[in-house]
Parts: structure tokens; sequence; C-alpha cells
């Protein structure tokens, strides 16, 4: 798994490329905490490229999305598609988080 | 003075056992049993006294001293656990964890009536004396069905044919613990103290390895169950062991039920998977709420059962083996608590 960050203002943009599995997980949360550490407040995780996601994924991002919350921050996801949107989805993990077609429609969003 | 002074050592000889209920409630991660459900684990432990109170009464003007150390721990052990096993039964507890949190709360119960009993029996004890053994005898009594809880969760978990016997070590045991307790071995001080520090120790490493083993279980399960679905709801579900296996029934079962038989499986993995998301949020922190959706899912899985009947059942069973733990879920899931 890759992670790029960007950070825009008090954003961070996270992008994931490959695929995030109890192994690699950490290395994603690893990213989130620097991220916010550095001054970010809010977190979008782009997924455009980001294939497979397992339980302890799903997991991480829920308990990410409780610190930041905690933390008056929001994380939010940008375009998870295929098997990552299905088990979202599935699971209903998907609503606790606001959804975004792309990272500039989630930084819009943010903003707003 | 003298109802204020009841009142002191009632206060400290329970208090402290919901104390201890609390902390077990908190290790609950998954938040597996509500406020609820120990609310009602705790008035069945208080009825379950009143009605033990009549019997053993009774029972020990007709038989004496002898029917304490033996008679009463069986009745007593027996009406709290007949709670807990109706909870597994039903599918109501489903892990280690809640059957032990509610075996305490039923024994929390019990131990609430029988000290307000024993107050006026111990009345000339000393306040310190009165807390070590109103609070022993709390733990006692929530130790004691706790084990019948988290015997009655493996015996529930066991698949095996004779599940009586597979619960019925942990009530003995219960039975005894009890029994040697009433018995006197020890005086009343050592035996508190020896309940006091060698029952939190024990139920802290049996929740500590539960929640390990509920951790693993539920990630490796949910990982499988997404996979199978994604492949049936993306037309690739031939291409899998579990595929071809329902492809070569077709050649022994009609067509009709072959199809139910397929979303059979798919409706029951739906509802796998969003149970436990449900597990991941609660996990989080995040409240569930109760899905309007749900209850039609369970109406077309109730029917696609019916439509494949028993052969069918049968046959499905190797891909989706709907074990107790499943359905127990399910039924969570169908409750939104």
């Amino acid at each position: 798994m890759k992670i790029k960050v960007k950070v825009a203002g008090k954003a961070a943009i996270l992008s994931v490329e490959g695929r995030m599995d109890a192994e690699s997980c950490g290395e994603f949360e690893a990213a989130c905490h620097k991220a916010l550490a550095g001054g970010a407040v809010n977190i979008v995780a782009d997924l455009k490229s980001l294939t497979y996601i397992s339980s302890a994924g799903i997991g991480l991002f829920a308990k990410l999305a409780r610190h930041l919350k905690d933390c008056q921050g929001e994380m939010v996801l940008a375009s998870p598609h295929g098997l990552v949107r299905a088990v979202f989805e599935l699971t209903r993990v998907i609503t606790i988080f606001r959804v975004f077609d792309s990272a500039d429609a989630a930084l819009a969003g943010l903003s707003q | 003075m003298s109802l204020e002074r009841d009142a002191v050592r009632l206060v400290l000889g329970v208090v402290p056992v919901f104390a201890f209920l609390w902390a077990l409630a908190l290790l609950d991660t998954y938040k597996l049993v509500t406020f609820r459900r120990i609310l009602r684990a705790v008035a069945w432990g208080s009825a379950a006294a009143c009605v033990c109170y009549l019997i053993n009464s009774s029972a020990m003007r007709a038989l004496g001293s002898w029917y304490a150390r033996l008679g009463a721990p069986i009745v007593e052990e027996v009406s709290k656990a007949a709670y807990i096993l109706w909870l597994a039964r039903t599918a109501q507890v489903g892990f280690m964890v809640d059957a032990a949190i509610c075996g305490v709360a039923a024994g929390a119960g019990f131990a609430l009536v029988e000290n307000v009993a024993d107050l006026h029996l111990l009345g000339g004890t000393t306040l310190a004396v009165w807390t070590l053994r109103g609070f022993g005898t709390a733990m006692m009594h929530g130790g004691t069905t706790a084990i019948v809880g988290v015997s009655a969760a493996n015996a529930v978990h066991s698949g095996r044919p004779d599940r009586v016997a597979a619960f019925a070590p942990g009530l003995l045991l219960a039975i005894l613990i009890h029994s040697a307790w009433n018995t006197a071995l020890l005086t009343p001080l050592e035996a508190s103290i020896t309940v006091l520090l060698g029952l939190p120790v024990v139920f802290t490493i049996v929740f500590i390895r539960s929640e390990k083993s509920l951790r693993k279980w539920m990630g490796d399960k949910l990982d499988k169950d997404m996979e199978l679905l994604h492949m049936i709801s993306t037309g690739r579900f031939l291409e899998t062991n579990a595929g071809r296996y329902l492809c070569a029934l077709r050649d022994s079962l009609p067509p009709r039920i072959v199809g139910d038989m397929l979303c059979l499986l798919q409706v029951s993995l739906q509802l796998s998977v969003r149970a436990k998301g449900a597990l991941i949020l609660r996990e989080a922190g995040f409240s569930v709420d109760a899905d309007p959706a749900i209850d039609a899912q369970f109406r077309e899985l109730k029917f696609l059962e019916k439509s494949i009947g028993i052969a069918g059942r049968r046959a499905l069973d190797p891909l989706l083996p709907l074990s107790s733990r499943d359905l127990w879920e399910m039924h969570r899931l169908s409750e939104g608590e």
C-alpha cells in the first residue's frame, strides 16, 4: 500500500493506493496521526486507487472518524469505488462519513 | 440509628459488586450487553432470591442444617442458572463476555436480596466484617453464575449434540464453590478474602481471552463473508468453490430450489455483514440506529428457508453454517439494540 499526503489549509489529503489489510492499515493510521500532529484538523481519505479493504481497515476508519470527531475535526471519503465502496456500504460504516466524488469536491465540502 | 446502620451495611455490602459489574461492562468493548439487559438480569436474580428464601426456609426447618451446605446451593445455583440458560438458548447471549456479565448481574441481584435478609442475622458483627462478608457473598453469587454463563456460552458453541453435558460441568463447579462457601471450611473472613482476591483475577483473564477470540473471529469471518458477497453481487460467484458446489446441486435438486438457495446465501451474508459492521461502529463509539429494512430481510430469509425445505437447508449447510453465533448476531440486528 502506498500513501501520498498533501496538505491543503487545515485539511490533509491522504491518497491511498493498493490494498489496505490487517498488516498495512497501521501505515495509514500512522500517516493520519502524523498529519494531525502537523496541524491538520480534517482528513480527506482519497480512496480512488484503493482496490481492497479488509475488516481491519474498516475498523480503523471507524476509529479515526471517532477520534477526529472528538477533536472537533472530520474525516471524509473521496472516490470510494468497487469492492471498497461495497464493503463500506454493506457494513453500513459509510453512514458515519460524508462521501464525495473527488478529493477536490471533498475539500470544497469541508470548507462549507 | 439501627436503620441507618443497616442502610450503611447494605450499601457497603452490595455497592462494590455493582462497581465490579460496571468494570466488566467497560471491558465489553463491543457493547454486547445493554443496560436494559443488565437490569433484567439483576431483577431475575432478586426474584430468584425471594423464591429461594421461601423454599430454603421451609426445607431448613424440615431437613436441618445439612440442607444449608448441600441443598441450598443446588436450589440457588439452578434458579440463577435458569435465566442464563434461557438467554443462551434464545440466542440472546453469544460470547463468554456477555454471558459472564449477565451472570454477574443475576448474582448481584440475588446477593442484594440475600444481604438484606442477612442484615439482622449478622447484626452483631462489626462494620468491617460485615463489609467483607456482604461483598464476599455478592462476589460469590456473581462469580458462580458467571461461571455458569461462560460454560453455557461454550456449550452453545461446542456444536456437540449433547449440549447439556457440555454445560453441566460449569453448573456443577458453581454448586461446589457455593457449597464450600456455605460449609465454612474457612472462617467467614478467610472465605470472603479468598473470593474477593480470586474471582476478579479469574474473570479479568477470561474477559481478556474472550475479547481477543471475539475480535479474531469477527475479523476473519467478516472478510470471508464480504468476499463471497462481493462475488455474488458482481456475478462472479460461479468462479468460486461455493458457486461450483451450488451448480453441482442442479442435478439433484429442482432449479427453483437451487435459485432460492443462492438467494438465501446472499441474504444471510448481507445480514451477517451488517451485524458485524454494527459491532465495529459500536466499538468505535458510534450509536447504531435500527434499520427498518432489516425486518423485510428477515421475512425474506424465513420465506427462502421454507421454500428450499429441509433437503435444501442440509445441502446449503456446508456453504453457510448458520451457527448459533450467526443467529445471535442476526437477532441483535433485528432488535436494533
